[in-house]
């Protein structure tokens, strides 16, 4: 071994070949040591790359940035190219996708130059549609080619290669973590603009005013119920689907049969049925029950009660109980197929180890087997939390403004519904809180972000107690 | 316990083709064997392990104490016939909870609950290690320390009959003596029946020795005795190398060796 590389060390590699392919001149001075110059080649590959990428982000949001595509392409193509071409004149095999690059690079920027405005036209409404395309197309290619050079500039080597392929798989989450901070940016400024911290403690409510004779409405703004509400619907909810998800859960990886194969197949398929058809059948479950008047067991609960101005009890459009037991549907295959995986993770000797201590099923599946998939379960019920906080769609049909409170009874609101109400101008909501649009979405954004910081924290905790040292020896 | 002509078959594949051993009573028996002999299959028969694998398919006999083990409560079986496993199989739980979990399955009363969980951790050998940790998690042991739990966690609710399988496959030396040690101080008041390769741990702790060959029993004894002058060749060609060249013929009763089952 150790004469092999003294062997190397005597003549290098790149002169050897220069010499043994009977090349002589200033290319072979030039090429002598070629390591450094494929180098230098590659750092210029890696440059022309990385602007790439920046022109590429420019495109995309600013339409005088447009220009610099195709000089931009052509450049990347150049460069690509230009340590391939250099490695092949002191004998090396052609690298395939080297030029694969610069070939995708030179027929990208011609198409940049020429097909959009064919396509497009080279009006404002043309460079628009242009950069939707290049914009996308020569990121694309710069973090290949970034990709490549870096290959290049480190060496080579299967660590390098390795290292490499961070440019491609960083582009796209870089991509997604532009737009999710350009989308917090705008809700976090403009919501804390508009921001009041009386929406946190007033509900908002209609009153009738009589002022000479006329009655008028008069409004009371603020979120307080339906920040209440969207809490409410997050605990009821999640006591709704606790039990059948569990359940289900339990039944789909300890008792396999008919009954498991039919209970999976429905949360499947529960799973796979559009939110609008569930939130519709909320609705019609509520007309069904249109007969009845306030004070009846099923309308109340069913419809909830509302009291309108004169304080005279109606039923309602539909209750927090009605909304949370759909909201259910959604969270319970959620929380089904968790509970599942989490029981068919624990290792077979725990299982057996459990049977051979002379315990019943129903006693290892409390002991052991539910405290292990508890993780799971409880991961279940925060996506599901989330996932009932920002499923408008169920609730959308049945809701209202919350104005009469957020007993159980009362009808259905929540911070969605706010947020609504405001974007698609339902009277009178929108006239009186379409300025706090922002501070609703902000107020959402907080809850979620608050719901998810307790899931990571939860799992954590739970994961180092009843896994960690498990999984680490 | 002793099982009469019992024959375990995995789907099609007949592991133990009628098997005839009485397990004497408070006494240790090895169950030696070069791998995939059945060995392990006919520990889990006697526990009804077994029973947790769909395509296992068990006839004959086993009893305990004369009852058919076969028709009992396999849950009823398994409190009599405990089992520790080949790898430490400790709960995600603290090392308290880990010997208490069979013992809380059964009911018994609050009161007795420290008691029987420093008994059993001594009769493993490993109270002294522990006792000033009980509440820490089990998971936070060493193997060695972890399988001697297991052993504790069996005998906390007090079988007749401790099957051990392979209990020191994964162990390092030392931790093996103590687990030998354990199964030398309970010998007496506990049925031992162990599976192992490790011949000479065969030797040390074992009162009775049956080799077992391609799902039959070549030979049984009193360990000393097969040891000393095995009667067939096989045994004697394992006994010495661990290997077996010339393979045994049939099925060799055991019958004649006086033992109280």
């Amino acid at each position: 071994m150790s004469t092999v590389l003294d062997q190397r060390r005597a003549t290098p590699a790149p002169l050897q070949r220069a010499a043994d392919t009977g090349r002589s001149g200033l290319l072979a001075v030039l090429l002598a040591d070629a390591r450094l110059a494929d180098r230098r080649l590659h750092v210029l590959n890696l440059v022309a790359a990385v602007l790439g990428l920046v022109v590429g982000g420019a495109v995309l949001l600013w339409n005088g940035a447009d220009v610099l595509t195709a000089p931009a392409l052509a450049l990347l193509a150049l460069c690509v190219a230009a340590p391939a071409v250099a490695k092949r004149r002191v004998g090396e095999a052609l690298d395939r996708s080297t030029l694969t690059i610069a070939l995708l690079s030179a027929v990208a920027a011609v198409a940049a130059l020429l097909l959009p405005v064919w396509l497009y036209g080279a009006d404002v409404n043309g460079i628009v549609h242009r950069s939707a395309i290049t914009g996308p197309m020569l990121l694309l290619l710069s973090a290949f080619g970034a990709s490549h050079g870096l290959r290049g500039v480190l060496g080579d080597g299967p660590s390098a290669r390795d290292f490499a392929t961070y440019p491609v798989l960083a582009l796209p989450v870089v991509l997604a973590v532009a737009a999710y901070g350009f989308i917090l940016a705008r809700v976090v400024v403009s919501g804390v603009g508009s921001f009041d911290v009386s929406l946190l403690t007033t509900a908002w409510t209609q009153q009738l005013v009589e002022t000479s004779g006329a009655a008028k409405f008069t409004y009371t703004v603020g979120l307080l119920n339906n920040i209440l509400g969207t809490l409410e619907l997050i605990a009821l909810t999640s006591l709704f689907a606790i039990l059948p998800g569990v359940g289900a859960g339990v039944f789909m990886s300890e008792y396999p049969g008919l009954m498991a194969k039919v209970i999976d197949l429905s949360t499947t398929m529960l799973r796979a049925v559009s939110v609008f058809v569930i939130g519709a059948t909320a609705f019609g479950v509520v007309g069904a029950t249109s007969g009845l008047a306030a004070g009846t067991p099923i309308s109340d609960l069913v419809r909830g009660v509302y009291t309108d101005v004169n304080g005279l009890v109606h039923p309602g459009t539909g209750s927090f109980i009605t909304a949370s037991a759909f909201l259910a549907l959604l969270v319970i295959p959620i929380i089904a197929k968790l509970t599942e995986e989490g029981l068919r993770s624990i290792p077979r000797d725990l299982r057996e180890g459990s049977v051979a201590l002379g315990t019943s099923d129903a006693y290892g599946l409390r002991r052991l087997l539910l405290p292990w998939a508890g993780l799971n379960i409880i991961t279940g019920l925060l996506i599901g939390a989330a996932e009932a906080s920002g499923s408008l769609a169920v609730i959308m049909f049945i809701a209202g403004p919350g104005q009469d409170g957020v007993a159980p009874t009362n009808s259905v609101t929540s911070l969605d519904y706010a947020l609504f109400a405001t974007q698609y101008g339902l009277k009178p909501y929108v006239d009186t809180m379409a300025d706090y649009r922002f501070a609703t979405a902000l107020l959402l954004l907080l809850l979620t972000l608050g719901l998810t910081s307790v899931a990571v924290v939860v799992r954590r905790r739970v994961a180092r107690r009843y896994r960690g040292s498990l999984t680490a020896g | 316990m002793r099982t009469d002509g019992l024959r375990v078959a995995y789907g099609s594949k007949e592991v133990l083709r009628g098997i005839d051993l009485p397990i004497a009573k408070g006494k240790v028996t090895a169950l030696v064997g070069p791998s995939g002999c059945g060995k392990t299959t006919l520990l889990r028969t006697l526990n009804r392990l077994t029973d947790l694998t769909s395509t296992c398919s068990v006839s004959g006999i086993v009893t305990i104490d004369g009852e058919d083990c076969m028709a009992m409560d396999p849950v009823l079986l398994r409190r009599r016939v405990g089992m520790v496993f080949q790898k430490p199989n400790v709960f995600p739980m603290s090392i308290r909870e880990n010997v208490l979990y069979g013992v809380k399955a059964r009911g018994n009363g609050k009161t007795e609950y420290a008691e029987i969980l420093e008994s059993s951790l001594r009769k493993a050998v490993i109270w002294d290690e522990v006792k000033d940790r009980l509440d820490e998690s089990a998971l936070a042991l060493s193997g060695g320390q972890q399988q001697r739990v297991c052993i504790a966690r069996t005998l906390a609710t007090s079988p007749e009959v401790v099957l051990m399988d392979e209990p020191g496959a994964s162990l390092d030396p030392r931790s093996t003596q103590l687990l030998e040690e354990s199964i030398l101080a309970i010998r007496g008041d506990f049925t031992v029946v162990i599976v192992t390769h490790d011949i000479p741990q065969a030797h040390r702790v074992s009162d009775f020795l049956a080799f077992l060959y391609d799902g039959r029993v070549v030979e049984f004894g009193e360990t000393r005795q097969l040891f000393a002058e095995p009667r067939e060749h096989a045994t004697k060609e394992y006994l010495e190398g661990g290997l077996v060249t010339v393979p045994p013929v049939g099925n060799v009763a055991a019958a004649a060796v006086p033992v109280s089952a």
